[in-house]
Parts: C-alpha cells; structure tokens; sequence
C-alpha cells in the first residue's frame, strides 16, 4: 500500500470549470498525499500552464466552456514536445455515455473516472496510471 | 424526417426529469453529510474517525458539481427553445444534442462498467 511520501513528489494539473470541484479534488488529493497541485478553469487555460511548467499529471473535467476536456487531450497529444504529448491524462468526469467514453480512449484518455467520484476510487486510478505500487 | 415537436417533447421529458434528479440527489448528498456531522460529533476525539467523516463529506459535495451540470443542460434548452420559438423548428434536428452531461439514474453506468470500455470490451456484450 503506498504511503503518502510517494505521492509527493508529483506535480499535477487539475482542471475544471466548478470551483467547487477543484476545492473537492484539492482536498481529495492532498488526503491522498500530493503536495504540488495547479489548477485551471478550462482547456485554454491549461494549456497557458502547461507553457510555463511540467506537469506529471493532468486530471480534468469534459464539459467546460472555450476548449473541453476532449479538446483539450486532443491538443496535448498533438503537442510537439515529446513530454507534454506523453504526459499522463486522466479525465474526471460525469459524462458516462459509452460512445464518449471511446473518444476519449481514441484520444488517448490513460483513465477516465465517473463522477461523482470517492477518494478509494481516484487513488486506485491514480495509483494505476502512475504506476506506483 | 424527424417530427421536429416530438423531438421537443422528448427533450423536454427529459429536461423534467433532469430536474427531479437534482432534488433527489441533493437530497441524498445532504442527508449523507448531515449523517457523518453526526457521527463527528459522537466520535470528536477520534482524528481516524474524524478524517474518515471528513473525507464522505467532501465527497459529498460533488453534488453541487453535478446538480450545476444538470441545470445547464435544462437551461441551454430552454433557452435555445425560447428563443426559436418564434422561429421554424424545421432545422431542429441539426442543432446540437444540448442534453449531454450528466446521465440520468436510470441509464448510468458503473466506474467497473466504465473501465471495461477502456479495456476494449462493448459494455453491450
């Protein structure tokens, strides 16, 4: 079981629309144990931090307005920089229609979380695409 | 071709129950919070209990995030409803599906039913 010094060390970027929800996802994975949290309100606005720093982790919402969640891990997988393209993505989510979920996988979703989600939930799938046993 | 109005009813159907399933679930989401309250009262010098209460609690709270989802769609809808109905609803059809979001309780899908999907497996299957 991992401890909460594994977690440490990554830098993740959390992006959603529902402040309320990136206060819920906040305190979730500071329970889990990351320290290095970022935060942003739309795709466009993520991708402006993903300009300015690196990033071990991307979790997002779908819907959001100026670019959405699909949209937006279609841009990071058509980034230029190798790590950016790479870059782990899970999207968080409460679109649950089997056809959406596909699109996603196509479009290099690494997991995808329904919600509404449980800590228990959200570690195991951070723990699977992290790889940390 | 679709019958433009029936198309409307149906949406509307579903708008109404989108609704309802924000009482319910608000509801539900309330009284689970109101519950672990309870339970961090009766057990305040306990910090494992405590952290445990707490965590249902702010998982609790997702609810807002979902209830503002379903009430978009209900008032994209509407809105989009308003303001063509002075308007043919010939070209109905080819406007967007405003009632994405959010699934009602009846058609949800499981996490496990979800990850099945990722995995490659129809879920129909």
């Amino acid at each position: 079981m991992p401890s909460k010094e594994d977690y440490k060390k990554y830098n993740l970027l959390v992006v959603d629309d529902h402040r309320t929800m990136l206060q819920i996802m906040h305190s979730l994975l500071k329970q889990i144990g990351f320290m290095k949290i970022d935060i942003a309100m739309d795709g466009l606005a993520a991708l402006e931090k993903m300009k300015l720093s690196r990033y071990d982790l991307i979790i997002s919402d779908w819907n959001m307005p100026n670019m959405d969640g699909l949209q937006f891990l279609k841009a990071v997988r058509a980034s230029t920089d190798p790590q950016v393209k790479t870059v782990p993505f899970i999207l968080v989510t409460a679109e649950s229609k089997p056809e959406n979920i596909i699109a996603a996988k196509q479009a290099g979703v690494n997991n995808y979380i329904i919600k509404p989600l449980t800590v228990t939930t959200l570690q195991a799938k951070l723990n699977i695409t992290l790889g940390i046993m | 071709m679709k019958n433009s109005k029936q198309i409307n009813t149906s949406e509307i159907l579903t708008a109404i129950e989108n609704l309802q399933e924000i009482i319910i679930y608000e509801e539900k989401a309330v009284t689970l919070i109101l519950d672990e309250i309870s339970e961090l009262q009766e057990n305040i010098d306990n910090k494992k209990q405590i952290s445990i209460c707490l965590t249902k609690i702010c998982e609790a709270c997702t609810f807002q995030d979902i209830s503002a989802q379903r009430i978009k769609k209900v008032i994209n809808l509407l809105s989009h409803l308003g303001a063509e109905t002075s308007i043919s609803m010939d070209n109905y059809e080819s406007k967007k599906d405003f009632l994405e979001g959010p699934q009602l309780s009846k058609n949800l899908i499981s996490q496990d039913k979800v990850d099945e999907i990722l995995k490659g497996n129809n879920p129909s299957d």
